[in-house]
Parts: structure tokens; C-alpha cells; sequence
């Protein structure tokens, strides 16, 4: 199961929005995911339980994740045409497995 | 609370409203909720410190903005403020500029009713054309209506 967190500035709003377009996105896919959201300052704490971190490229780039881990930047939040294949991408590379 | 009804309760919707810049549309949506016993004073100046640490990190998507604080940063109760501008400004994100529809939210915690809520705006702009429709908008009826549309769509899909 692939572990994806969605995160924004402060856990409520955007990152909830991200959190519901990617659930139905992974789910047409076939992917076995979990999915959690968090606001910035709080990321590090919940980078245990996550695989793969999304967030808006402004806040992306500042996202350091250890080896093993993944960052994808979105652009628009709403668009499955924007974040889908990045996400696709990191998921095909690395968590082929939870493809079903 | 739905984004329908908060919308609707609070009377908390500006079409084509003016703005002088994006601080200017901020507020006519925190002014909205503000009026409505929704937020109080602070919130409006909390997003814009937000805004200054974190970078607009609430625009969704080329021409939507969600503006919001966080819940202990003046949050009386739930809800959601419309505006629609009549010239879009400028949040310098080259990726989403120039914006302008603004959902404020305003939620006493993280998921409460904005699970309900945030699936009705994430619901609406399901269907691009909406983004027009809003922009077109003069009446609160017609939007009532696209949340209306967007609702049946999402349930038949």
C-alpha cells in the first residue's frame, strides 16, 4: 500500500481539496493507497507513516524527505491532468507493487 | 455546513465585486464572513500573514483562490464566502495569476463540516465551463444553481 499525505500552508484547506481529487484519481487507477493531509509545519512528524508527499510547488520546493521518500509539486490543486502523471510517474517507478 | 447553505445562511456572496489588489479581495471575503458572525477581526489579517510566510498557498487553480486561516486565528463557526471579481488581481504564483473567484473558507476545525463542504467546491469546478459560469454570474440565484447542477452531476457520476 502506497502511503501518499497531502500537505499545505496550514492543513485545511488545500491540502484537504488535494487530499479528495487524488482519492478518486488513485482509486480509478487501481492503486492500494492511504491517504492523510497535514498543514507544513507538520509534515515531518507524519513523514513516518507517508510515501509520498503533495504538495503546491511553492511549498514542494521547501519539502525535504529522506532517502526512499518522494516529493511531487502540483500546480493546480484541482486538475487530474496536472498532478495525475507526476504521480503516476513516482508510483510506477517505485511502488509498482500496490498497482492493481 | 454545505458550501450551499453557508452560502445562503451567512448571505456571503459578491459578484463582480471590485478589488484594487489581492489584499483588497482577501477582505471583501473576510468582510462577508465577518458580517456574518463567522470570523472576527483577526482573521483577515492572520491570511495575510499566512500569505507572507507560506506564499498563496490557498490558490487551487488558474483563476480560483481559497483564502483561509486557521481555525484558533478568529473562526467564530463554519463557512464559506463567494466573490467574483470584476477585474481579476494578481497573487505573484505565475502558475495560477490572475485570480478571480475567492471560496473563502473559515472552519473551527480541520474536519468538521468542511469535508461536506470542500467536496461541494471541489464539485463545482469539476466541470471547467463552470469557471465561466461563475465569472458570468450577476445573481446569487445562478450561483445556487451551478452548486445545484454540480451536486446532481457528482451523484450521477
Amino acid at each position: 500500500m502506497v502511503r501518499v499525505l497531502a500537505v499545505c500552508g496550514n492543513g485545511q484547506g488545500s491540502s484537504m481539496v488535494l487530499k479528495m481529487k487524488m482519492g478518486g484519481f488513485l482509486k480509478k487507477n487501481n492503486i492500494d493507497h492511504e491517504l492523510n493531509s497535514c498543514a507544513f509545519g507538520e509534515y515531518k512528524s507524519m513523514m513516518g507513516s507517508a510515501d509520498i508527499i503533495v504538495a503546491s510547488t511553492h511549498l514542494a520546493d521547501d519539502i525535504t524527505v529522506p532517502a526512499g521518500k518522494h516529493v511531487v509539486g502540483v500546480k493546480n490543486l484541482l486538475s487530474e491532468a496536472d498532478f495525475g502523471p507526476k504521480l503516476m510517474d513516482v508510483i510506477q517507478q517505485n511502488f509498482a507493487s500496490d498497482v492493481r | 455546513m454545505t458550501l450551499k447553505d453557508s452560502l445562503i445562511a451567512n448571505n456571503s456572496i459578491a459578484l463582480q465585486a471590485e478589488a484594487s489588489d489581492w489584499q483588497a479581495a482577501v477582505k471583501l471575503g473576510t468582510d462577508l464572513l465577518e458580517k456574518a458572525g463567522v470570523v472576527d477581526s483577526r482573521y483577515y489579517g492572520a491570511i495575510l500573514e499566512g500569505t507572507a510566510k507560506f506564499g498563496p498557498y490557498y490558490l487551487l487553480a488558474p483563476g480560483l483562490a481559497m483564502p483561509h486561516g486557521r481555525p484558533e486565528e478568529g473562526v467564530l463557526k463554519n463557512g464559506f464566502a463567494l466573490v467574483t471579481l470584476k477585474e481579476p488581481v494578481v497573487f505573484g504564483d505565475e502558475d495560477n495569476d490572475p485570480i478571480d473567484i475567492l471560496i473563502t473558507l473559515a472552519a473551527v476545525d480541520q474536519e468538521s463540516h468542511n469535508v461536506g463542504g470542500i467536496t461541494q467546491v471541489v464539485n463545482l469546478f469539476e466541470d471547467e465551463d463552470n469557471f465561466d459560469r461563475l465569472r458570468a454570474a450577476t445573481t446569487v440565484d445562478e450561483v445556487i444553481a451551478l452548486i445545484d447542477k454540480a451536486e446532481a452531476d457528482a451523484q450521477a457520476a
